[in-house]
């Protein structure tokens, strides 16, 4: 697993960490079952604290992508690819009511922003 | 038993006064020491090796008194600092004549550190640079794996390749979920990112303890917390 982080980004590590590993397995690389390195090890590997991985894991498992068992380790879960699909949906969801709140406080009206939306969907 | 546990500690060393009432490391954890230069980062790392002995307080590694049990104690703790007095040499015999008195010293990882830390054993201390010389310092200190690390200054005169390197080695040093780690550094871009804990002092007192995290905030640096 190829992971790299940087301090300039401004995103804390933790988050970069968890984001790489969240692409990897929504693109596939890390298919349903695949043993995820040790927090320790993964730490030695991307340069970071042991701290920071064990904070990553934490997201990844509440959002549904790994499940860590015990004393064996962390795995990809088996509903990995539909619990980041509903984690998207979520995402696609705040950046939507994101705009509109943006777009309510710029005194933009209702009618407007439904043809924008509408616009939106018909550019391909 | 806590790798270290310091519980009142007082040192004085002339006007300054180290006061520290209470701190404790976990096993497994890198903590960094962080603070301006004075502010009592080496004369709290010479105390818990028992260099310096405490005005009033207790200082214990491993349960064990640094002063009353100097040898037991220096068999589980290093201590790297910048003026570590080192026999003129060459770098290969210096490490040959030292590792006899370590029990636990690993030859397979010298080895390894020579390599990582491109060490040249036909080298006479004398005549190594700033950084060569804090090199062969960290391989003396990681070689014989102690079980509490110390460091105090580890990236001074270090190129960016070899800083890299040797957060490496210290992060390598916390595989072993039993060793632990406290380092002091001016580089608070290299602690927030090896740390798992940060130690602020300020005129001998701890300003800020925490989990990195939170001690640094989130969108922010750590340099810039300490700014």
């Amino acid at each position: 697993m190829k992971l790299t982080v940087s301090q300039a980004s401004g995103v804390p590590f933790y988050r970069q960490v968890e984001d790489q590993i969240a692409d990897q397995i929504r693109a596939g690389h890390l298919p349903p079952g695949t043993a995820l390195p040790s927090v320790r090890q993964l730490a030695a590997d991307v340069l970071v604290s042991v701290i920071t991985i064990k904070k990553a894991y934490e997201n990844l498992e509440a959002a549904g992508l790994v499940v860590s068992h015990q004393g064996r380790g962390t795995f990809v879960a088996d509903t990995a690819v539909k619990a980041s699909r509903a984690a998207l949906v979520r995402e696609i969801n705040d950046e939507l009511t994101a705009t509109v709140r943006r777009a309510q406080a710029l005194g933009v009206d209702a009618s407007t922003l439904r043809a924008a939306f509408e616009r939106a969907l018909e550019d391909k | 038993m806590k790798p270290l546990s310091i519980r009142d500690l007082k040192v004085r060393r002339g006007a300054f006064e180290l006061d520290i009432p209470n701190l404790d490391l976990e096993p497994g954890t890198i903590v960094g020491l962080v603070g301006r230069n004075g502010a009592g980062k080496t004369t709290l790392l010479e105390a818990v090796v028992g260099l310096l002995a405490p005005d009033s307080g207790t200082v214990r590694t491993f349960g064990l008194d640094p002063v009353a049990d100097p040898v037991a104690v220096r068999r589980r703790v290093c201590l790297m600092t910048d003026d570590m007095p080192l026999f003129n040499l060459k770098v290969g015999e210096l490490m040959r004549a030292l590792a006899p008195f370590y029990p636990t010293w690993d030859t397979e990882l010298t080895a390894r550190l020579f390599q990582v830390f491109e060490l040249d054993a036909g080298r006479k201390i004398a005549t190594l640079s700033k950084g060569e010389n804090t090199r062969v310092r960290l391989a003396l200190s990681l070689a014989w794996r102690p079980e509490l690390v110390l460091l105090d200054e580890p990236a001074t005169g270090l190129d960016v390749p070899s800083r890299r390197r040797m957060l490496a080695e210290v992060l390598e040093v916390v595989k072993d979920a039993t060793r632990t780690v406290f380092v002091s550094s001016h580089d608070a871009a290299d602690l927030e990112r090896i740390c798992d804990r940060i130690v602020i002092v300020e005129r001998g007192k701890v300003v800020a303890d925490g989990p990195t995290l939170e001690v640094v905030g989130e969108g922010r640096t750590l340099e810039e917390r300490l700014a």
